[in-house]
């Protein structure tokens, strides 16, 4: 392969930013006042300011690659992805796309919401480049892979999202790209369409073709790309195989969390800091599979508190693994003052390698949420080298599955004459 | 850039299935919740027809070159409209698509052009109520109604011209899409349509015909009206300046284009 499919170059786009300040009566006066000076500044609460939404990135994607471009909001994904499209030009630095572009864009942007199915299939292809008659001859097969035959002539505003992004995705893969860009929508869906998505993107990358995913889910990247790039604040900050830049990803997310507050000043307590520790009992980012996990949450009860509960989720993208909560285990916390400290303690819990997030919630004795912690991503499970011999699957292979755990397979021979599947699970 | 013009429009026929289907959604999406459905494009004009006779021919009395006035009005207010609802289309096209032209490429050029088809669709279908006009009124078409082929284009390459400056300018300045019906109401009063351009003082009568439209609307009523061959020097200078208005359009719409997506 002597192209790259993708090439950048020491790319940079740079968008202006207008600020304009909050007008205020007083500010209206002053600027009245200042205006009457021919020599003043004129319009003094508007600035404009650079922002580098993209800084020196290169990298090349060659034909056949399943690339993951992963970064926090504000990275650069979204920038990436229109420069990529053709939607906009780069500032400086060199962009080259060879090969044929589908794109698979924002649920149903596309589509317009008064016309039925059938007329958007051929709106939406003959936008991304398909032609009237290539449409008409595989309108059939994007029709049954999106699951939509029953409501193909029902307007689309009548769709749920999952049958908005399932036609949105069938159109794209139909259009036989060469290199299929795919923005963060698979979240969206079911699982089962989500299953089909991935393996008509596996049928579409062992055909050569190219595979560029957006997302800012790694656990989404993990199971669809072999290689992974990390944008932060606009540069390329990691290139290589999703777990090891996973792990970096979590090294970054680090202390960087959501903390939101219910009810306001009279909820009285909220989470403070949330913490993974080692056995040694210092903040870490990293936990060996099958190890026990030993979590601190820190509160604050700006005053005393009674019977309130402490709920614990661990969550891998949208979908949460495991919860745990402190009255379901018949725990009474009492009443609670000051800064405190309630640690969290998971002895068995074997999650199979990836980021995870956390999330901690207090709720109040009527179960109102008071405060809210979320870190999308805490920590990352990383696994022995002898995995493999446990039976987890190759090293390159995407995860699969949340929990580890370690089956045993025997072949039995048929008892009677009635064929019977038979296993045993340890 | 000018040769640039020419090379797209060889390249019309790649997007022929795209503007096609931009047009179509444009026109479906339109009438597809209403009870009347496409009979709104008859409904407005024909009830336009009927005020602006009643006030101007029945109230003021105003003279309609020896014709009956809604014969007179429609020669004029017909291709006006087609005008008027280009712009009007033109002006938002880009703006109401922000969140497919933020996502994905496509030619730009499509969504202005399916906006003058759309208007030409529009203007189609109220031809039909023209024809029915010069039926009951018994008006035989003549040899000088072949003029009305280079006026209508010479009106078709003006009004893609500034639609190919509205487009792009209002997805940077909304103020365009806010001062645009303003300025066709103005302009339509600046063009004789509910009255006769021989009512505008002789004095001022050069500056009028200044206005592209002017000339453009005077010209059809000549052809088929007055069955006149059109005032070949005016309707020569509305041809440059509508040849001018594309070329500069087209370019002020490539210099633009890759610029809508950062700002729309």
């Amino acid at each position: 392969m002597s192209s790259p499919a993708i090439e950048f170059e020491g790319v940079c786009k740079r968008y202006l930013i207008r600020h304009q300040k909050a007008r205020y009566l007083k500010d209206r006066l002053t600027n009245a006042i200042r205006r009457t000076n021919p020599f003043g500044p004129r319009q003094a609460n508007d600035t404009v300011e650079d922002f580098w939404a993209l800084k020196d990135v290169s990298y090349r994607i060659q034909p056949g690659e399943s690339v993951g471009i992963i970064g926090p909001n504000g990275s650069g994904k979204s920038t990436t992805l229109k420069i990529l499209a053709g939607v906009t030009k780069q500032t400086s630095g060199r962009v080259a796309v060879n090969g044929k572009l589908g794109a698979l864009i924002e649920v149903g942007a596309g589509f317009h919401p008064e016309l039925s199915g059938r007329e958007n299939v051929f709106l939406n292809g003959s936008i991304l480049g398909m032609k009237k008659a290539d449409i008409a001859k595989k309108f059939d097969s994007i029709v049954a892979f999106a699951e939509v035959e029953q409501f193909i002539d029902t307007p689309v505003k009548h769709y749920s999202s999952g049958m908005y992004v399932r036609l949105g995705f069938a159109i794209a893969v139909h259009n036989d790209p060469e290199i299929l860009l795919i923005d963060e929508v698979l979240a969206v869906g079911d699982l089962s369409f989500q299953r089909k998505c991935f393996d008509k993107m596996k049928e579409l990358k062992s055909s050569g073709r190219t595979i560029v995913l957006i997302s800012h889910s790694m656990g989404q990247i993990e199971s669809l790309c072999e290689r992974a790039i990390m944008l932060r604040r606009g540069q390329l900050i990691a290139d290589g195989r999703p777990r090891e830049v996973a792990q970096k990803y979590v090294e970054l997310a680090d202390g960087r969390s959501e903390l939101s507050e219910h009810g306001g000043a009279d909820s009285g307590i909220s989470i403070t800091a949330v913490r993974l520790l080692d056995e040694a009992g210092n903040q870490t980012t990293r936990a060996e599979l099958g190890k026990p996990l030993t979590f601190d949450i820190e509160f604050d009860a700006r005053r005393p508190v009674s019977d309130v509960l402490f709920g614990f989720h661990l969550d891998r993208g949208q979908v949460r693994v495991y919860d745990s909560d402190t009255r379901s285990l018949g725990m009474n916390l009492g009443t609670l003052t000051g800064r405190g400290i309630l640690r969290c303690e998971i002895p068995n819990l074997s999650l199979m390698p990836n980021s995870y997030g956390v999330q901690v919630v207090i709720y109040s004795a009527d179960e109102r949420p008071l405060s809210h912690a979320k870190y999308p991503h805490m920590f990352s499970i990383f696994a022995p080298r002898d995995l493999r011999r446990l039976g987890c699957g190759l090293d390159d292979e995407p995860v699969r599955g949340f929990v580890f755990g370690h089956a045993n397979w025997r072949k039995l021979v048929a008892p009677s004459s009635k064929p019977e599947f038979t296993r045993e699970i340890n | 850039m000018q040769a640039g013009l020419l090379t797209e429009l060889s390249k019309l026929p790649e997007y022929r299935e795209l503007i096609v289907n931009f047009t179509l959604r444009e026109i479906k999406a339109k009438y597809k919740q209403a009870f009347l459905g496409v009979t709104w494009a008859l409904i407005q004009p024909l009830v336009l027809m009927g005020m602006l006779t009643v006030v101007f021919s029945y109230f003021a009395k105003v003279p309609s070159d020896g014709v009956p006035y809604p014969l007179f009005l429609f020669a004029a207010l017909l291709p006006w409209q087609y005008f008027a609802s280009a712009l009007n289309r033109a002006t938002g096209s880009l703006v109401n698509q922000a969140a497919l032209i933020t996502k994905i490429y496509f030619p730009r050029e499509s969504l202005v052009l399916a906006s003058l088809v759309a208007a030409l669709v529009d203007f189609a279908i109220i031809g039909i109520v023209y024809v029915a006009l010069l039926v009951y009124y018994q008006f035989a078409p003549t040899l000088t109604w072949l003029w009305v082929i280079p006026i209508f284009l010479i009106q078709t390459v003006f009004t893609l011209g500034l639609m190919l400056y509205l487009a792009p300018l209002n997805a940077m300045y909304r103020d365009v899409g806010q001062a645009i019906p303003l300025a066709i109401q103005v302009w339509m009063y600046a063009t004789p349509i509910m009255y006769p351009a021989s009512l505008v003082p002789a004095a001022i009568r050069p500056f009028y015909f200044l206005n592209p439209m002017a000339v453009i609307i005077e010209s059809y009523r000549s052809a088929m009206l007055r069955n006149e061959t059109p005032n070949l020097a005016f309707l020569a200078g509305a041809a440059a300046l509508a040849l001018l208005a594309l070329f500069s359009g087209y370019h002020v719409f490539k210099r633009l284009e890759t610029r809508i997506a950062d700002v729309a």
